[in-house]
């Protein structure tokens, strides 16, 4: 249910977002539309905390849609889908440590960042956004296969977690149009984060069915974090029409 | 017919056939270039536009490679013409990629235009690594004999901003969704080998992956270059 949800329900939802949006902003005129491509690796740090003195998050890649009507306000919805899977086959003549039988793995990876951000009066080509917005990710993570601690008990496993995140900022944008249809930008974000995340394991004896051990965690973090950018990489781009 | 030449005729098949087609209405007409893209290797493109608004590419390039790598050891009591080879290496690899590319026209203001393209990708690596451990003291030795064959299709919906830089030269980047099918196969023999005793142990490994993502640009590198004539 929950592949189902994040793989079609979350990406369909953010298309009926996106529309709705844009009709509901159409009437504007001397609007703008623009669609581009986040280049910012969204990487947020909460510092002292964590095993290694700060917790680090990294929300990649997405893709953008925007409006920017003629008073300067912009709106802007930020999407990146994404789930991979991977499944496994080995035989072996001896089995050495656990590596004989299947193994699949999974995630599915979804964020969505939506932004509401005033145009200062631009200088020239360059202006510069106050930004206003929030993050949602949320990540699935499963994996099965067998393992062979023991000899003489093969055994299977699954594994599961999970990890909801928001973040709520406000920052700086500045923007440069190249040309009227081009734009480029980065941003400074500064904000909340919080963190919920679940991992559950279970060990099954593959002979008997009897579980042989039972081990989750829960953790959750919250904390003020900062994003910059960082290096012509993440440079974002935007085409208006 | 080796891979490498089977990349050479698509791409003459290709540019043969696209130049059947009239694209004598726009100034654009064929192009080449170097595509990063989101492969770890760039290679050549060669463009063609169909007409005002179509656009037909395909890009290629070879990923072959060879290492063999050998070290050799020795004390004080011999000399470096009696040093022991300990351990050789020798990893070959056949690889290569090929990309089509159908672009249409979304809009176009000033210099900039915006393209809808359909992506095909599809790479694959056929590579063999060899390695030799000998022990010193117990006279055993262990090879490692791997034969690994990778292939990978890439689907991708791309939106592609390009840029005339002049009228001979444009710029442009590419993001959208892709869509990754991949296959794994391989094959691992062991030999340990001492004195004259030999045991061979086989293993096979498959490894199928999917995964749906969306993708863009990482820097400056792969911003692509293309001269139009």
């Amino acid at each position: 249910m929950n592949a189902l949800l994040y793989r079609r329900l979350i990406p369909l939802g953010i298309v009926l977002m996106s529309l709705a949006g844009a009709c509901a902003c159409a009437a504007a005129e001397d609007a703008q539309w623009g669609i581009g491509f986040d280049g910012g690796i969204m990487e947020f740090r909460i510092p002292f905390s964590g095993t290694f003195g700060g917790d680090t998050y990294y929300f990649r890649q997405g893709l953008s849609l925007r409006h920017l009507d003629s008073a300067g306000w912009e709106v802007v919805l930020t999407a990146n889908p994404g789930w991979s899977r991977r499944e496994n086959q080995t035989d072996a003549d001896e089995i050495f440590f656990m590596h004989e039988g299947v193994e699949s793995s999974g995630y599915d990876r979804s964020w969505a960042r939506l932004t509401v951000a005033r145009h200062l009066r631009p200088w020239r080509r360059l202006t510069c956004a106050v930004d206003l917005g929030a993050l949602y990710a949320r990540t699935d993570m499963e994996s099965a296969g067998a393992y062979l601690w023991d000899f003489e008990r093969p055994s299977t496993f699954t594994t599961h977690s999970r990890s909801e995140a928001w973040f709520l900022f406000a920052g700086l944008r500045p923007v440069l149009r190249v040309s009227g249809a081009l734009s480029l930008e980065f941003g400074y974000w500064l904000g909340l984060v919080t963190d919920h995340y679940e991992y559950a394991r279970r060990t099954i004896d593959a002979a008997t069915g009897e579980v042989l051990e039972v081990y989750g965690s829960e953790r959750r973090t919250s904390g003020w974090a900062a994003c910059a950018w960082e290096g012509y990489s993440r440079l974002s781009a935007v085409i208006w029409f | 017919m080796s891979k490498d030449k089977f990349i050479i005729l698509a791409l003459a098949v290709l540019v043969s056939s696209a130049s059947l087609c009239d694209a004598r209405t726009h100034e654009k007409t064929w192009g080449v270039g170097y595509d990063k893209h989101y492969s770890s290797i760039g290679g050549l493109t060669i463009r063609r536009w169909l007409g005002p608004d179509w656009e037909l590419g395909v890009s290629a390039a070879p990923m072959d490679a060879s290492t063999d790598r050998r070290t050799w050891s020795w004390g004080d009591d011999v000399t470096e013409d009696e040093a022991i080879e300990e351990i050789p290496d020798d990893d070959t690899r056949e690889s290569g990629w090929i990309r089509m590319l159908l672009g249409r026209r979304l809009l176009r203001q000033d210099d900039l235009d915006l393209m809808f393209d359909l992506g095909l990708k599809y790479w694959w690596a056929d590579s063999r690594n060899y390695s030799r451990y000998y022990y010193e003291y117990s006279e055993r030795t262990t090879i490692n004999v791997t034969d690994i064959f990778d292939d990978e299709w890439v689907l991708s919906l791309d939106l592609r901003p390009s840029y005339d830089l002049s009228r001979r030269m444009s710029i442009e980047a590419r993001f959208g969704l892709k869509f990754t099918w991949s296959d794994e196969r391989r094959d691992t023999l062991r030999r340990e080998i001492e004195g004259t005793d030999i045991e061979d142990v086989f293993t096979a490994s498959t490894t199928e992956y999917r995964s749906f993502n969306s993708y863009g640009w990482s820097g400056l590198g792969s911003l692509s270059f293309l001269f139009w004539f």
